[in-house]
């Protein structure tokens, strides 16, 4: 009999010398409460929780915390850039974040454009040259663009984040050719992050190959975001373990599954 | 107009100039007690010091919270106090 969590053992995420049983990431932005989004990460079975750098609002400090519901010592708490847009805020931001969350992890995020929240690679890589220097450990946001991915695994980034869709906007893999070319190209892990919809959305992706899946909205936006998260959990093991067990080839026509010798009642 | 002649000193002026100071926290200007180090800092605005979770930069750059009682404010001080917040 084979054993699911055995085979998960057995197939870990590894990102920069660390490894991961679970290869589903959740952010943890617009949840209805702390509480639920405790309740979606434990559901999801994920042990990477993406989080923001945002100033303490000094006139009602004592609100309450993320942090009082996410153990930092059981999770991976990967801070995010979000809202930079120069590589300047970007590394800024970071410095923050390290500072933060006691770790040189971070997810690095600079944004181009307000209306498709599409990354500035070039800003993004000249903020990741200077932070991999700085000895972080550089998990960039990207665009689907294999070329640039490339680049990004020769300075030194422990994994490329190239969206399926943009942020939020749950439509899920846009363009699976360019998914699977960044897979060719760089050996680092790939991580599909932004523009999952739904559970449904995640095996496709994972069936490319890719070694991880970011999703925050398709959660925090779903009827019952706890649902979505095993949902989500299983999604990306399906996903996972077709794409180890490999495709059957595609065809143009049927072939039948039954034999065709010895029907009843044919002459 | 009889006060425009007045030139007694007016000591509680005097005194909020010698004893407090203006710092720029998270963008506004804020009046606090002279030479505060960031610890004080800290209490004053009733921020509660978290291991993991909060940073602190001054005039843009990150201070440790080893150094928090070592780093002492001064007039025009931009202070920046962070923490982690949900996020994508």
């Amino acid at each position: 009999m084979l054993d699911l969590e055995k085979l998960l053992e057995e197939d870990p995420l590894e990102i920069a010398g660390r490894t991961f049983n679970s290869r589903l990431i959740i952010g943890s932005g617009k949840f209805k409460s702390f509480q639920q989004n405790k309740e979606v990460l434990e559901a999801s079975g994920a042990q990477i929780i993406t989080v923001a750098v945002r100033r303490v609002n000094i006139t009602d400090p004592n609100k309450e915390n993320l942090l009082d519901y996410i153990d930092p010592k059981k999770y991976l708490i990967l801070p995010n850039t979000a809202g930079c847009y120069t590589a300047e805020e970007a590394i800024k931001t970071a410095m923050l974040a390290r500072e933060a969350t006691g770790i040189n992890w971070i997810k690095l995020e600079v944004i181009g454009d307000q209306k498709t929240l599409l990354p500035d690679m070039e800003e993004t890589l000249k903020a990741a040259k200077i932070l991999v220097k700085e000895g972080f450990v550089v998990l960039p946001y990207i665009f689907d663009d294999p070329v640039y991915a490339k680049k990004f695994e020769d300075i030194g980034c422990a994994a490329v984040m190239p969206l399926a869709a943009p942020i939020g906007s749950g439509l899920g893999l846009q363009n699976p050719y360019n998914i699977m070319f960044i897979k060719e190209s760089v050996s680092i892990p790939v991580i599909v992050d932004a523009g999952i919809g739904s559970a449904a959305d995640i095996p496709p992706v994972m069936e490319l190959g890719v070694d991880a899946i970011l999703t925050n909205t398709a959660l925090a936006e779903a009827k019952d975001p706890i649902k979505m998260a095993v949902a989500m959990k299983y999604a990306v093991i399906a996903g996972r373990l077709s794409y180890l067990a490999g495709r059957m080839p595609k065809r143009d026509y049927a072939v039948p599954s039954s034999p065709l010798k010895g029907v009843p009642y044919k002459s | 107009m009889k006060e425009l002649y007045n030139t007694s000193l007016d000591y509680e002026a005097l005194e909020d100039i010698l004893l407090y100071m203006v710092l720029y926290i998270n963008g506004e200007p804020r009046e606090v007690k002279d030479e505060l180090n960031l610890y004080e800092l800290l209490d004053h605005l009733g921020i509660a010091l978290r291991e993991v979770g909060l940073a602190i930069s001054v005039n843009g750059e990150v201070v440790p919270k080893s150094k928090y009682t070592d780093v002492r404010l001064k007039e025009g001080d931009s202070v920046e106090i962070i923490h982690l917040v949900g996020g994508g």
